[in-house]
């Protein structure tokens, strides 16, 4: 590598560089708060960098772009890793997550998010994907004590690995029509016409698509998903539900940016995967009783939501699934806080029988859970109606008028299972017992997602703006 | 955009962010439950001050009394416009009191007091908005910001069967606000694509071309008003949200949010599709009268005082959609007074009420009579309101619906017939209601005590206005001539055939 690629590529080095940094000083002080601090001091250093940064090369390797849009993700996701570490302060020190290791893994979880998220190649794609899922196989199972926690890696795990295999075949089969990997040209050729084995090539898309249905639990490939949440301790729960699928989702702009040119053949996949994602999605969360099984299953729905603004492409369409991601993940990872700072020594409230009447022992993060929730079912003041607004405003102007209607039933019904939780809280007779006061960390961490969700909903302007000037 | 009275103050931001002011204090001292209700009371008295000074401001050639203008989303094209003309300036007089009203009938709210102000205050300033929004998503924001209150204030305060009642509530306006908001972003786009601004503000999109879709963005947006109004296959959510709700729950239902459904219908789906409107008057006609005469029988088989007066308010908001649909300047006044009225009157009947309950714990007719001799003060003000909703000459109702019927008869003279039958459902109804309640055997047990000073007060501020309203209506008329005969002309509502011009 030269010195103009790895000046490129400084954001992703420095948190990649930290985390292997805090492995070697953890092996010899194992002291987890520190260590996380510091981890979290070199996530938001990458972030800032990240935003600053003015990189020489527009391209590194023919792999992964240092335009504005990666970097905006790169920031996103350092401070989500950020989050995530300050999160896990005190579950962490209560479960006796290992020091050095967890702070590292989140880390590169976190490079691996930002490489996949820059990726204008489907190399770039493979790597990015698999060094974060590699070491989300790890951090899903990280709590030893866990019998949920270990059920839920080996799913994660067989699950990825079906996955890898799609993508990996997908990709030999693009390449075998197109005679390259690099993304641009290989849509070039199998939208031209040109590529020799066209079918192949539409093949090796396909396969590509059902390898990130997997990533983001695209119905039918959802099925693990309501079950590695519930396993998953809550502060990965939150990089794995925010994170994990907002990178896929950003590449998957890349991927189909030029949806229309591949035309006829992917158009209806995405289409029918957006529709029943959100229809079966809104069903199977309906019979919730588990506040995490409901978040997967919401998950669902919302992966659906964010195809719906992907097919609908265009500057609209773009600008409001970025705007998605991050209404999505600062509500998202706000209900994970609230699971993450209820937990007593790592035993979580997560079915609806013990949030009875919390509403009144925990006020604050009570209503703020609502908050969220409410947020994620879309109703204004909060970012998330602004984001479905965007979405379906996409939509509508790319004449998908029967998924924008599938769309607005689903989040008719959605605020069903949303409301459960609100009303288990507030308006139920009978009192569950106290659960967690609560750490400071925890605390700052609800604030941010707080105010980021209020902010969105009220004066989303400054983000629309910072959008706007990333897509170009 | 009109332009309006340019002042310094920026009156109608003051009139929303005081009660968001209040809620934000309420939850910061949610311990001192004496401090959250006199700083509640408060802001409401500040905000209907503020109203009322609106009433005295001078109107612009358009009609406008007020209107604020800031950027919101540029990348949207949305603004953050309030703007007040007659119309609104009503409605927010009526809320502003009602508000006043609601916080002194639950003074002696006992669960969670801080909490309950705070989302009765934020209730207000949703309820605000919608008055005076003219901008689509701002107006939408505060449609929706509405609702979260409401349902919190059900299910939270509820008696029975409140969380039930709740959910339904919210899913009923919910399905109504998500076909509208679908109309408003085809309205948007359509107008995006004609002139390439795509904007959200009402007098913008007031020129846009909707071509074949007028119909059907039309539908959308009355189908949100009209879940809200509501009219009768749509209703079934108010009774039963009714019953439940605590007293000032009932009383901003009955008295504000239903309005807010005619209001829309008025300044967002008439102007905009003046063409479909015409097109829908006398299918909105039928509705009316169907909803006056069921909700009127429904409401002659209740043994519920209180959703007696819920089937009352639905039967009552028939006639008002009725003025809106018969197309004559003065029904539509008349509707538009007895909006008022009716949020006075029905208000009043449903604090009465909620006091009621809390005397004999109990609302059912078969288990209640005798109130006359035990209760004479509380008695009084009952049959003062009953008579008023019946529509007794001198009172508030009479002068909203005559305005009604003689708009009516003027322009579709069978409809007008047949509405005045409907009063007398009204007074067989209302007086059942009177006489199950105030006269009669009294039930053996506790004594019931009589009025307290702060209700007697309460509903002798109510009484006062139901009597104004009814003696001299002219006062409440007056800002309305100008945006009304604007709103007929402007979007060509004016009946075509039938009586006189």
């Amino acid at each position: 590598m030269t010195g103009a690629e790895l000046q490129s590529l400084l954001p992703i080095l420095i948190l990649a560089l930290g985390a292997t940094m805090l492995l070697m000083i953890g092996a010899w002080w194992p002291a987890r708060r520190p260590l996380m601090l510091l981890g979290m001091a070199i996530a938001v250093a990458t972030a800032v960098t990240a935003w600053q940064h003015l990189p020489q090369l527009p391209e590194v390797a023919g792999m992964f772009s240092t335009g504005p849009y990666a970097r905006f993700f790169t920031s996103l996701w350092s401070l989500l890793v950020a989050l995530t570490l300050l999160l896990s302060s005190r579950y962490g020190e209560e479960r006796r997550f290992p020091p050095g290791e967890y702070t590292c893994l989140v880390m590169f979880a976190g490079a691996g998010m930002s490489l996949l998220s820059s990726a204008t190649s489907l190399v770039g794609v493979l790597l990015g994907l698999e060094s974060f899922t590699l070491v989300l196989y790890i951090l899903i199972a990280i709590d030893k004590q866990s019998l949920r926690g270990a059920e839920a890696g080996l799913k994660y795990l067989v699950m990825g690995l079906v996955a890898t295999g799609f993508l990996a075949f997908g990709m030999a089969l693009i390449y075998a029509s197109c005679g390259t990997l690099h993304i641009p040209e290989a849509l070039q050729q199998v939208g031209a016409g040109g590529a020799e084995l066209r079918p192949v090539g539409l093949l090796g898309w396909g396969m590509l698509i059902c390898a990130v249905g997997f990533k983001v639990s695209l119905v039918p490939f959802h099925l693990w998903t309501p079950d590695v949440y519930q396993g998953v301790p809550a502060p990965v729960g939150a990089l794995l539900s925010t994170g994990s699928k907002g990178a896929v989702f950003a590449v998957l702009l890349t991927l189909l940016s030029s949806l229309a040119t591949i035309g006829q053949f992917l158009i209806p996949i995405v289409w029918i995967l957006a529709a029943v994602s959100m229809l079966v999605g809104t069903l199977s969360a309906l019979r919730q009783d588990n506040l995490k099984r409901m978040l997967a299953y919401s998950s669902v729905v919302h992966m659906g939501y964010l195809l719906n603004g992907v097919l609908a492409g265009g500057p609209s369409g773009r600008s409001a699934v970025l705007f998605y991601i991050v209404a999505y993940a600062a509500a998202n990872l706000g209900a994970f806080a609230i699971i993450t700072s209820f937990a007593i020594q790592g035993e979580e409230a997560q079915n609806y029988r013990d949030l009875r009447g919390l509403g009144y022992l925990h006020p604050r993060r009570s209503s703020i859970l609502a908050f969220f929730l409410l947020s994620l079912a879309g109703i204004p003041p909060t970012g998330g109606f602004l984001a479905k607004f965007g979405v379906f405003r996409a939509a509508i102007e790319a004449d998908y008028l029967v998924l924008t209607l599938v769309g607005v039933l689903a989040s008719l019904i959605s605020l069903y299972y949303y409301l459960r939780p609100v009303i288990v809280l507030f308006m139920s007779k009978e009192r569950a017992v106290c659960l967690h006061p609560g750490h400071t960390t925890e605390f700052a961490v609800l604030a941010l997602c707080l105010t980021a969700t209020l902010v969105l909903g009220i004066y989303p302007e400054p983000l629309l703006a910072l959008i706007h000037a990333v897509l170009g | 955009m009109a332009t309006g009275n340019v002042t310094y103050y920026p009156l109608l931001s003051l009139l929303l962010g005081l009660p968001l002011l209040g809620t934000a204090f309420c939850l910061l001292f949610r311990k001192n439950a004496a401090l959250c209700r006199w700083f509640t009371l408060g802001a409401t008295l500040v905000a209907l001050a503020v109203a009322i000074w609106c009433f005295f401001l001078p109107v612009d050639v358009n009609g406008w009394y007020l209107v604020e203008d800031y950027p919101w989303i540029p990348q949207l094209g949305a603004r953050f416009t309030l703007a007040m003309d007659g119309i609104s300036l009503l409605m927010v007089l009526l809320t502003a009191f009602l508000q006043f009203v609601a916080v002194l009938i639950s003074w002696h709210q006992k669960k969670h007091p801080a909490l309950f102000f705070a989302l009765l205050l934020l209730m207000e300033s949703g309820i605000l908005g919608v008055f005076m929004a003219t901008d689509l998503l701002l107006f939408y924001l505060f449609w929706e910001l509405m609702l979260i209150p409401m349902f919190f204030l059900i299910g939270v305060w509820g008696h029975g069967r409140r969380v039930y009642a709740a959910v339904k509530f919210f899913l009923f306006t919910l399905a109504g606000s998500l076909v509208m908001l679908l109309a408003i972003i085809g309205l948007y786009l359509l107008h995006g694509r004609q002139t390439g601004d795509y904007t959200f503000a009402l007098e913008l999109l007031k020129s846009t071309d909707c071509g074949s879709l007028e119909i059907w963005l039309f539908a959308g947006f009355m189908l949100g008003f009209l879940v809200k109004v509501p009219v009768v296959p749509l209703h079934t959510w108010l009774p039963d949200a009714h019953t439940v709700a605590p007293g000032a729950g009932s009383l901003d239902l009955a008295g504000l949010l239903l309005k807010t459904g005619v209001f829309g219908i008025l300044r967002f789906a008439f102007p905009l599709f003046p063409a479909s409107a015409a097109k829908s008057l006398p299918f909105l006609g039928v509705l009316a009268l169907t909803g006056l005469f069921y909700a009127g029988w429904c409401a002659y088989q209740q043994g519920d005082v209180k959703r007696l007066i819920a089937y009352s308010s639905v039967s009552h908001l028939g006639v008002i959609v009725l003025g809106l649909a018969s197309g004559s300047e003065i029904a539509l006044q008349g509707a538009i007074l007895l909006m008022v009225c009716h949020g006075l009157t029905t208000g009043a009947l449903f604090a009465l009420t909620s006091m009621l309950r809390r005397r004999t714990g109990t609302r059912e007719m078969a288990k209640l009579g005798g109130m006359w001799h035990e209760a004479p003060v509380f008695s009084w003000f009952f049959l003062f309101f009953a008579l008023a909703s019946l529509g007794l000459p001198g009172l508030a109702n009479f002068s909203g619906e005559i305005l009604v019927f003689v708009g009516t008869f003027k322009t579709h003279p069978w409809w007008g017939a047949l509405a005045v039958v409907g009063v007398v459902f009204a007074a067989a109804y209302t007086l059942r209601m009177v006489q199950g309640v105030l006269w009669g055997e009294r039930p053996p047990g506790r004594p019931w005590p009589d009025l307290t000073w702060r209700e007697g007060m309460t509903l002798g501020l109510l009484a006062f206005f139901t009597l104004w309203l009814g003696l001299h209506p002219a006062t409440f008329l007056e800002p309305l001539q100008q945006p009304v005969s604007m709103l007929l002309q402007g979007s060509h509502l004016l009946a075509q055939a039938g009586g006189l011009p």
